[in-house]
């Protein structure tokens, strides 16, 4: 299973029994659905992977961060030349 | 022409995947994990901890017991000296290691008699596999620690770490296994959770030199008593400051991503390779050091009856590049201490060499190497 299909597997599975917010998922659906556009960034795609297997809401809270945040994904999203409107 | 390549125990070639890797957080993504305030910092911590990742998923240990070192060697001193103050504290002052540990074992072992540390050392039989037996009889309350090795980097036998987690289930003893040899090579036996400790290198399986890193599983929610052996920064939870080298990190990491995902192609064509080995050295009379059915498929230590190892060296070295022992000592000329614990003696020492390969190896022109080695013998071709 290529990254990609993975990333759609664990985006969906997070939104619905995990805590990824449902306002995100179509930025990381457009990577997992589109692979065409970033296989030369696919070792971004791997660490946003990660990121949603391992997002946490509270990620930034208490001494050691061992999860990842929104923001953390925000910047994987960035580099793959995703921007959204908010975030401008 | 370059010689074939056979010796992988030594340093692996780097595979493209790792290097191209490398390359992009050494030139291109050259920010501090350690500053993830800026898109820079933020994308090398990142990618730092998807490589920590990837190191966890092949022992299966969680991503927050690894810890990144210089190599196997740190990871070994960082273990052994590091317990030296947990050990002083309780009383528990029994170290155990076997013979045919690596030097950046034996040597920080020794050092800890200095501090009063009591040192028992488990013999191996003739067939370079250590001796369970003698562990049990050795084990007692103030053991601190128990350090085997995963696979023997000089005959590539497989230790039987399941055989010694069974002797450790109800002691108390922290095991640690260097596991520079056998990390990515063999998945299942450091697997057994109760393992506490795991020294892994970076260039023994594909990746860059100067990287490694320490497995330090949690017991009972806790991880084993380290102390640092170096002071500044707090990197690595403490226990290893300074500023993470991202570019090798990364090429850590990718290298044990493509093990977990290459691992039975790669241990096939290491098969296939070894057959025609010893197909090839068959006729020759060779003598095998270790139990060919317990070792890597990509090791063989071997004697050439009548062929002293550095001629051996000097007169293939266009054919076939390999050592006569461990890279860490090749270079003197004391005979191995690994082969003497095995039993081994007399001109089969002097004639001992040791041949490791990978699925990278080329294809080696073995009727012409049976030819020198015959000549060699004084016989005819």
């Amino acid at each position: 299973m290529s990254v990609f299909e993975r990333l759609a597997k664990a985006t969906l599975r997070e939104n619905q029994n995990g805590e990824i917010p449902d306002y995100i998922v179509p930025h990381l659906l457009e990577v997992a659905q589109h692979s065409e556009n970033y296989t030369d960034r696919e070792w971004v795609v791997e660490i946003l992977l990660m990121q949603v297997e391992d997002y946490d809401t509270y990620a930034e809270s208490g001494c050691c961060k061992t999860a990842f945040s929104i923001e953390d994904i925000y910047t994987s999203l960035a580099r793959l030349g995703i921007k959204m409107d908010f975030w401008a | 022409m370059m010689p074939a390549y056979l010796d992988c125990n030594a340093t692996t070639p780097v595979e493209k995947e790792v290097a191209r890797e490398v390359h992009r957080f050494l030139v291109e993504e050259f920010g501090n994990p350690a500053s993830p305030v800026h898109m820079y910092g933020t994308i090398a911590r990142m990618a730092v901890e998807k490589a920590r990742r990837d190191v966890a998923a092949l022992v299966e240990a969680q991503p927050d017991e690894v810890i990144f070192t210089s190599g196997a060697t740190e990871s070994n001193n960082l273990v052994l000296l590091g317990f030296a103050e947990a050990g002083l504290n309780s009383g528990r002052t029994h170290i155990i290691c076997s013979a045919i540990e690596h030097k950046a074992v034996l040597e920080p072992v020794e050092s800890l008699k200095g501090l009063g540390f009591k040192v028992t050392i488990l013999p191996v039989d003739e067939n370079g596999v250590v001796c369970v037996e003698a562990l049990a009889e050795a084990i007692r309350p103030e053991t601190l620690c128990v350090s085997i090795m995963h696979v023997n980097n000089e005959t590539g036998v497989v230790q039987p770490l399941d055989e010694v987690v069974k002797i450790l289930d109800e002691h108390h003893a922290w095991l640690h296994v260097d596991a520079a040899q056998g990390f990515g090579k063999e998945l299942e036996l450091l697997r057994l959770s109760r393992i506490d400790l795991i020294s892994i290198s970076g260039h023994k399986i594909f990746g860059p030199k100067g990287v490694g890193a320490l497995v330090r599983r949690r017991r009972d929610d806790e991880y084993p008593p380290l102390k640092p052996l170096m002071l500044g920064g707090g990197q690595e939870q403490g226990l290893r400051p300074g500023t993470l080298a991202a570019h090798s990190i990364v090429g850590l990491g990718t290298a044990a991503r493509i093990a977990l995902r290459d691992y039975d192609a790669r241990r096939e064509a290491c098969l296939t390779f070894k057959n025609e080995l010893l197909d090839a050295l068959g006729s020759l009379e060779v003598v095998v050091h270790g139990d060919l059915q317990r070792t890597l498929p990509n090791t063989i230590n071997l004697s050439i009856p009548g062929v002293e190892a550095h001629s051996a060296l000097s007169s293939l070295k266009n054919l076939i590049a390999f050592s006569n022992g461990s890279a860490c000592t090749a270079h003197t000329q004391e005979p191995s201490h690994v082969l003497q614990a095995m039993g081994v003696k007399g001109r089969l020492l002097d004639e001992a060499i040791r041949l490791s390969w990978c699925h990278l190896t080329d294809k080696v022109d073995w009727p012409q190497v049976c030819s020198v080695i015959r000549k060699l013998r004084g016989g005819s071709e």
